[in-house]
């Protein structure tokens, strides 16, 4: 069975398999195979949408004590219930960062809604996902996104981005916005402030700005 | 011909919707064009102290809407431009007198005896402003270079979005080029880039204009008034003709002149 490998001695390497390709006879004789290869490096398995089984876990786990030269550094995975399984008999096992962003920040009612229109006064438009504005937010007007909001024209109006989130961000190409909510952080700004390019963001807690030109 | 019955909005009230209604009105039927001019702020009239004609009144729109008289009967005939009548609002009765059919109706049964019809509309966005914009085939939006009115206009704008209005066209009614220079005004462009409608008229301000008002005479029937001359460039507009808008100098007094020299601000 071949399979693939990512990453560097230096790192670490890991060996990808996922629900098609997972056998234990099948990655016992690759990395007999591969012994060279894998000396000295610390060494992980990625399994994706497999479902581990005790048995597999401790016959690899018993597997790598014997193989001397490769670090076994455990398993990494995008499923909950493998890693709980490693968890239980003792053996190291990381949630792949990607899929744990994903469940954190995005479900799957979330939508990405595109507005071709200019915003009037009065006008309110709320999208549970990502907004992208086609047009200006002229003053008067609100906007409501569970996600990031995008304008691409002047943003005169009120925006609420990122709500019940930790992260997220907020972009015109004009802003002249008095009150800003991202991420249940309020900026306000002076009267006349305008920025070109603007995005503002919210990341670890921290808001930050970013602009091309303030005024004009 | 263009669009032929024209209702004035603005939403928020005192940026002169009755004024421009009555001077464009006035501009068109000075050109030999028979208009109407409808006063739809029932309960708040004024169009017919503007247009001079307040001692004329003997029916009014409400009378017309509940059959009392045919709309003919209860138009009043301008006194000094002949192809120009009014029809009055009720002061005596509010917006709920008349409902948005009604002024369709009334304004179907004069369509065909006149070229143009302006519709006066109240300001706020509620039962008159529905009722004044339902019979029009095009809407002019008149602001003041200021953000209130701004705000309120881009609030019209977007109503009459919802009521498949084709798109408004703006006035800016107001504007002091003193004050402009100054940057203590938004300048036309800023308004323009905001309300982004096609602009039909810069109306500067006209010292003389409340004098015009308390006597009842239309500015553009005096040659010397600026404004004027602006609301006779929008009527040649609303014709569908090219006409360039008018350069807003600042006018230098004596004193601006000597400052100037001495170098002081």
């Amino acid at each position: 069975m071949e399979f693939k490998l990512r990453g560097t001695n230096v790192i670490g390497i890991e060996l990808l398999t996922n629900r098609d390709n997972f056998s234990v006879e099948g990655i016992k004789q690759f990395v007999s195979e591969k012994r060279q290869l894998l000396k000295g490096a610390r060494f992980l398995i990625l399994v994706e949408d497999y479902p581990l089984k005790r048995e597999e876990v401790e016959e690899l786990v018993n597997f790598f004590s014997k193989e001397e030269g490769i670090t076994f550094c455990g398993f990494k995975t995008n499923l909950k219930e493998n890693r709980e399984l490693c968890v239980s008999l003792g053996v190291p096992c990381d949630i792949s960062t990607l899929e744990l962003e994903k469940s954190k920040e995005r479900s799957p009612t979330e939508e990405v809604k595109l507005v071709k229109k200019t915003l009037r006064s009065g006008d309110k438009i709320t999208s549970t996902g990502d907004l992208v504005i086609m047009g200006d937010v002229n003053p008067g007007a609100e906007v409501e996104a569970g996600g990031d909001v995008f304008v691409l024209g002047s943003l005169r109006g009120f925006v609420r981005a990122g709500i019940g989130k930790s992260e997220g961000e907020v972009r015109a190409l004009y802003f002249e916005a008095p009150r800003l909510e991202l991420c249940g952080k309020e900026m306000e700004f002076e009267r006349k402030e305008r920025f070109i390019n603007f995005r503002a963001k919210v990341k670890s807690g921290k808001i930050k700005l970013e602009h091309l030109k303030r005024g004009i | 011909m263009a669009d032929k019955v024209i209702c004035i909005t603005s939403g928020k009230g005192g940026v002169g919707k009755s004024t421009i209604t009555a001077n464009v009105a006035t501009a068109l039927a000075m050109k030999g064009y028979r208009v109407c001019a409808i006063d739809a702020d029932i309960g708040l009239r004024n169009l017919d102290l503007v247009l001079g004609l307040e001692n004329r009144i003997v029916y009014d729109l409400v009378h017309v809407v509940e059959g009392v008289v045919p709309p003919e009967k209860a138009l009043v005939k301008d006194k000094r431009t002949k192809n120009l009548f009014l029809l009055p609002a009720a002061q005596t009765k509010d917006k709920s007198a008349v409902k948005p059919e009604d002024l369709v109706r009334v304004v179907e049964e004069l369509r065909d005896k006149f070229d143009f019809i302006f519709i006066d509309s109240p300001a706020g966005i509620e039962e008159g402003f529905k009722t004044a914009v339902a019979p029009a085939d095009t809407v002019i939006v008149v602001a003041n270079p200021e953000m209130a009115s701004i705000r309120d206009a881009d609030r019209v704008i977007g109503l009459c979005e919802a009521m498949q209005k084709s798109e408004p066209k703006l006035v800016i009614n107001k504007i002091d080029p003193k004050k402009v220079a100054r940057g203590d005004m938004l300048d036309v462009d800023d308004v323009v880039q905001i309300l982004s409608l096609e602009l039909i008229g810069v109306v500067p301000e006209d010292k003389n204009m409340v004098a015009y008002i308390n006597r009842g005479e239309p500015a553009v029937l005096f040659p010397e008034s600026p404004a004027g001359k602006a609301m006779r460039n929008i009527a040649e507009r609303l014709l569908g003709k090219e006409v360039p808008f008018m350069e807003l100098k600042v006018q230098e007094g004596f004193l601006d002149k000597l400052k100037k020299l001495f170098g002081s601000e």
